[in-house]
């Protein structure tokens, strides 16, 4: 529905307007696939660009019982080579993707920026409640709304309702991304998001991974960016996940050249547990990679190491020590991102 | 479960001289006041520890850490006028002019206690080194103001206990200590970067033709390979010698703070 794809266009304006889209693809054995795009423009080259899209409910069901079901929504993609001055407009009602049995997955890709060069961008997406669950030894349900790759200067504006993941047995995943750099580089983007509560979980998952990003970009940038976030409660609970990460990721930026984070949430819970025998309690285990991470600026995506002199310290204050913390550093230096005023030179010596 | 020295084993301690302590690992740094309380033992993570195997990156952050210990902010401002500008190339030209024979006689120490790795190392950085006073001799010709005479009437006492410090320890049996203090110069000239030079030629139009020094030590000249190729250096060094290094980073720190 609604596909446009020409070498150069200028001064286009696709409106497309849907009722409930669903895809069901259900395989007993073989397999099965459904794929449904609507409202997408790509090419080489475009300029001037409107793409109004207004939805029901989407829908994908991937289902596998002995064979693998595949189910894809494509939905509002801007996929140029060259493009500038692009404008995603999307209304869409609630987004559901359920993958369930062996190898099966359902994905929702909805409303994208790509291409290489695109430029001065901006993007308006509304959308009701968002569910990806996964089911069954490696499937895959995720949704990502408002993916931006390779783009400069994009104003982004997305308001959804809660957000629901859950990934339940080995090596599958749900993972939803909501405004998500694909791809760093050298963006300059000032991006507004609103999202409801966001429930997520993962059960004896071992390889598992449910992970809900909101504003994060974790490719390094090079310039700065402004992401102001609100979200209603976030819940993070992971039982049983060897290996993967886990979790909530929210208004993180991977820049040397500063950015500025503004996020507000409600409660927040993280949980990482199930002890298992004698082998040691899996929080321990597992527990690095599995986090909440809120509004930092120039940390990569791992939480990992992090913690390492965090546990060194309460173990320390554990043994009685008081411990007081002074000059602290993550991830590589911010250079030059506050400048206090100077009075000598002791700084300025310059290499040797 | 994970026995607790493991456990800690890729944590990296060191003990600042008054007496705070530097955690790192390959991705965080922290200094830490650590006091015992009555009835504390002492624990294992509270001695010193750099692991058997280190990389680059674990070595980078306790450097940073120790460093941050004494200047936790590195940051300045471009210089304001014309002065300060030529003061900051004259601090350097003390110190950059002295690093060939600094280097020399490092070169001849560690000869002199059978390092011929650090040997070979510190040559490349001589050959790299050499010549590059002339670049600040250069700079103060373009602003017709002779950098001999212009010294004279600034206070360089800090550059020259720099350089003190770097020929001290270029003449002891462990000149490895050079590199610490070479870690927090180079590491000093990745400030300047491209918003600090053209913050510099925008509000100082009269030096934007008295520059080479600095697009040359700095963020957008030949300091990031030569901070990689250092890092990578001291990263596989042994345990003791990284102390010799971290130590004298230390000192250096101290005397900059």
């Amino acid at each position: 529905v609604g596909l446009l794809t020409v070498d150069q266009g200028s001064s286009v304006n696709l409106k497309v307007q849907a009722s409930s889209i669903t895809g069901v693809s259900a395989a007993a054995a073989g397999s099965a696939k459904v794929e449904q795009t609507v409202g997408v423009l790509s090419g080489q080259k475009y300029d001037d660009v409107t793409l109004d899209l207004k939805t029901g409910a989407i829908s994908g069901t991937g289902i596998g019982v002995l064979g693998k079901g595949t189910s894809t929504e494509n939905i509002g993609v801007l996929a140029a080579a060259t493009s500038s001055n692009f404008y995603l407009k999307e209304s869409l009602g609630s987004v559901t993707t359920i993958a369930a049995g062996i190898n099966s997955s359902s994905s929702a890709n909805i409303g994208y920026f790509g291409g290489r060069y695109a430029d001065s961008d901006k993007m308006t997406i509304s959308a009701g409640n968002i569910r990806a669950e996964a089911y069954g030894l490696d499937a895959k349900a995720d949704i990502s709304i408002g993916d931006f790759n390779d783009i400069s200067n994009l104003s982004g504006y997305i308001d959804v309702g809660n957000v629901y993941a859950r990934s339940i047995s080995a090596s599958s995943s749900s993972p939803i991304r909501v405004g998500y750099d694909l791809a760093g580089g050298s963006t300059n983007l000032v991006m507004n998001i609103k999202v409801g509560n966001i429930d997520n979980k993962v059960d004896v998952a071992v390889g598992g991974s449910s992970e809900v990003y909101v504003g994060t970009i974790l490719k390094p940038i090079h310039q700065n960016s402004r992401l102001i976030i609100s979200t209603g409660d976030l819940s993070s609970h992971v039982v049983a996940a060897l290996g993967g990460t886990n979790g909530i990721l929210i208004g993180n930026i991977n820049t040397t050249a500063g950015g500025n984070v503004e996020v507000h949430t409600g409660n927040q819970s993280a949980e990482a547990v199930a002890c298992i025998g004698h082998v040691g309690c899996l929080s321990e285990l597992v527990g690095k990679k599995n986090c909440i991470m809120i509004g930092n600026v120039g940390l990569e995506a791992d939480c990992g190491n992090e913690s390492l002199i965090g546990e060194a310290v309460k173990e320390l204050e554990h043994l009685g020590y008081e411990v007081e913390q002074g000059f602290v550093k993550a991830g590589k230096a911010i250079v030059n991102t506050a400048k206090n005023i100077g009075k000598d030179i002791k700084h300025f010596f310059s290499g040797w | 479960v994970t026995p607790p020295e493991d456990k800690f084993e890729n944590l990296l301690r060191w003990p600042l001289a008054d007496g705070r302590w530097v955690f790192a690992t390959a991705k965080e740094t922290r200094v830490l006041s650590v006091r015992p309380g009555d009835n504390s033992p002492s624990p294992a993570v509270l001695g010193k520890h750099l692991p058997l195997t280190t990389t680059v990156d674990q070595i980078e952050q306790l450097l940073d850490g120790v460093i941050g210990a004494y200047l936790p902010d590195r940051s300045s401002p471009a210089p304001k006028s014309v002065h300060e500008y030529l003061t900051m190339l004259a601090g350097n030209y003390v110190v950059v002019g002295g690093i060939e024979k600094v280097l020399a006689e490092a070169i001849q120490s560690a000869q002199d206690s059978s390092q011929p790795n650090l040997a070979d190392f510190l040559r490349r950085i001589y050959s790299e080194e050499q010549g590059h006073s002339s670049l600040i001799e250069r700079d103060f010709q373009s602003l017709n103001v002779s950098v001999s005479e212009f010294s004279q009437y600034i206070n360089l006492e800090l550059a020259h206990k720099l350089a003190g410090l770097l020929l001290e320890f270029a003449r002891c049996e462990t000149p490895q200590a050079i590199l610490g203090v070479g870690y927090l110069l180079e590491t000093n000239a990745l400030m300047v970067d491209m918003t600090f030079l053209e913050a510099l030629e925008r509000d100082l139009p009269e030096v934007r033709d008295a520059m080479t020094f600095l697009y040359t030590h700095s963020a957008v000249g030949s300091e990031p390979e030569h901070l990689a190729s250092l890092l990578a250096f001291i990263a596989q060094e042994s345990k003791l010698s990284q102390s010799h290094i971290i130590r004298s980073c230390e000192r250096a720190a101290t005397l900059l703070g």
